[in-house]
């Protein structure tokens, strides 16, 4: 008697032969005591290789995942501040400086020419220069300007500058957060 | 009371691989649908359920493949960070379980080829060497001991041992098949292989499992690292 290949054992014992096989494969197991031995060996070591084993993973660990997981998903908000923030820091640093530089000299605080900052001789000399041909834009545009500067100037400098710090303070507080986070 | 396991088995509990999961598994698959749905209409906290109801099954097939329980949970967290990444990419084309394997393999597989050359060499057998083919050789049916009787427990015991000791192209595609429950086509998407090459594969691993099974009853001795010459 041909006793079943173990291709044909296997099949028979999944249950992924044609119906056919199965039926012959049962046919000859009924009559064969060594291929019934094995066939019910291969379905003893089937259900034992089933089993999964106790993984033991540590406490928290779905905690730990979705924690990891929010802040990858987070990441890319963040990310968009911190790309831009070199743009946001330069921006504010010209715009503070600007105003730091009037709010110092004192910009508008007095109207006599002696005592006028930079920003208005610079603006007085080019509207000298240039009244004979555009005298009146270059007047209303040193009056538009004059009061502006001199009226904001430091809180425009003190806005922007603790605007940088809070900026460089949040990028560096977030970085600090996935680094312990990834690491956890 | 365990139960003692004979070779004249008088088990009542037929085994079949296919038809008795199907239905467990379509069940598993609409539920892992619907959470990924409330997951990708905002509720992210959903994700949670997801890794609960497939942290231990991953788990087991990163400990079979890396032999080391913490680099496997690294691995696992690991595979579901970028699973919750790319969870907007997965199509339904497979089921949830099949795609998420997938990327547990892929990560257990990197880490694996981050290893020392003494660790890797098992595992080049992944790129398919040789496996292609038909097997070759009919392999010698093994003889069954008739005396032999063993718990279950025990049994179970010895089993788990004897694929934890095995390579980790074996171990897994053993894990893929057993525990995950997956199907030749299933297991060919997570691995990344031939259909072909995987039949191969695990009608070899199957027939090592049994050897080293049978072995390590024969000798009395379950103690894990013994018949190491039946291993790739």
């Amino acid at each position: 008697m041909n006793h079943l290949t173990e291709e044909e054992l296997l099949d028979y014992v999944d249950g992924r032969a044609s119906q056919s096989a199965m039926r012959t494969a049962e046919e000859h197991c009924r009559r064969c005591a060594h291929c019934r031995q094995r066939a019910e060996f291969e379905r003893s070591l089937s259900r034992a290789a089933s089993v999964a084993p106790p993984t033991q993973l540590s406490e928290h660990f779905t905690e730990r995942v979705m924690r990891a997981s929010l802040a990858e998903r987070r990441t890319p908000r963040f990310a968009w501040l911190l790309h831009n923030s070199a743009s946001f820091i330069a921006m504010a640093a010209v715009l503070g400086i600007l105003a730091a530089v009037g709010s110092l000299t004192g910009l508008g605080a007095d109207a006599g020419p002696e005592s006028a900052s930079p920003y208005l001789r610079i603006f007085t000399l080019w509207s000298t220069a240039s009244e004979s041909a555009a005298s009146g834009l270059s007047r209303a545009m040193q009056e538009m300007v004059k009061p502006v500067v001199s009226q904001t100037g430091s809180v425009f400098g003190s806005v922007f500058w603790i605007g940088v710090a809070a900026l460089l303070l949040f990028g560096f507080a977030d970085r600090l957060r996935m680094k312990f986070i990834s690491t956890r | 009371m365990s139960e003692t396991l004979a070779l004249h088995f008088q088990s009542n509990r037929r085994y079949t691989h296919v038809p008795n999961n199907r239905q467990t598994r379509e069940s598993m698959n609409e539920k892992d649908t619907e959470i990924i749905r409330c997951i990708l209409q905002g509720d992210a906290r959903a994700y949670a359920r997801l890794i609960d109801r497939h942290k231990d099954r991953a788990m087991t097939l990163a400990l079979r493949m890396l032999k080391n329980r913490a680099d496997a949970e690294e691995a696992v967290q690991d595979a579901f960070v970028r699973a919750f990444r790319a969870l907007a990419s997965f199509e339904n084309k497979s089921s949830f379980a099949t795609w998420f394997y997938r990327i547990v393999y892929n990560v257990c597989s990197t880490e694996l080829a981050k290893r020392p050359s003494a660790q890797t060499l098992s595992f080049q057998a992944e790129r398919g060497q040789g496996e292609d083919g038909p097997v070759l050789a009919e392999p010698v049916s093994e003889e069954l001991p008739p005396d032999l009787e063993v718990e279950e427990a025990e049994f179970r015991a010895v089993v788990g041992e004897s694929i934890a000791g095995m390579a980790a192209p074996y171990a897994s595609i053993l894990t893929l098949f057993f525990v995950q429950e997956m199907g030749y086509e299933e297991i060919a998407e997570v691995m990344g292989l031939p259909l072909g090459t995987v039949k191969n594969r695990l009608f070899r691993a199957r027939l090592m499992l049994k050897k080293d099974v049978l072995m390590r009853l024969g000798e009395g001795s379950l103690a894990p690292g013994a018949q190491k010459e039946n291993r790739p």
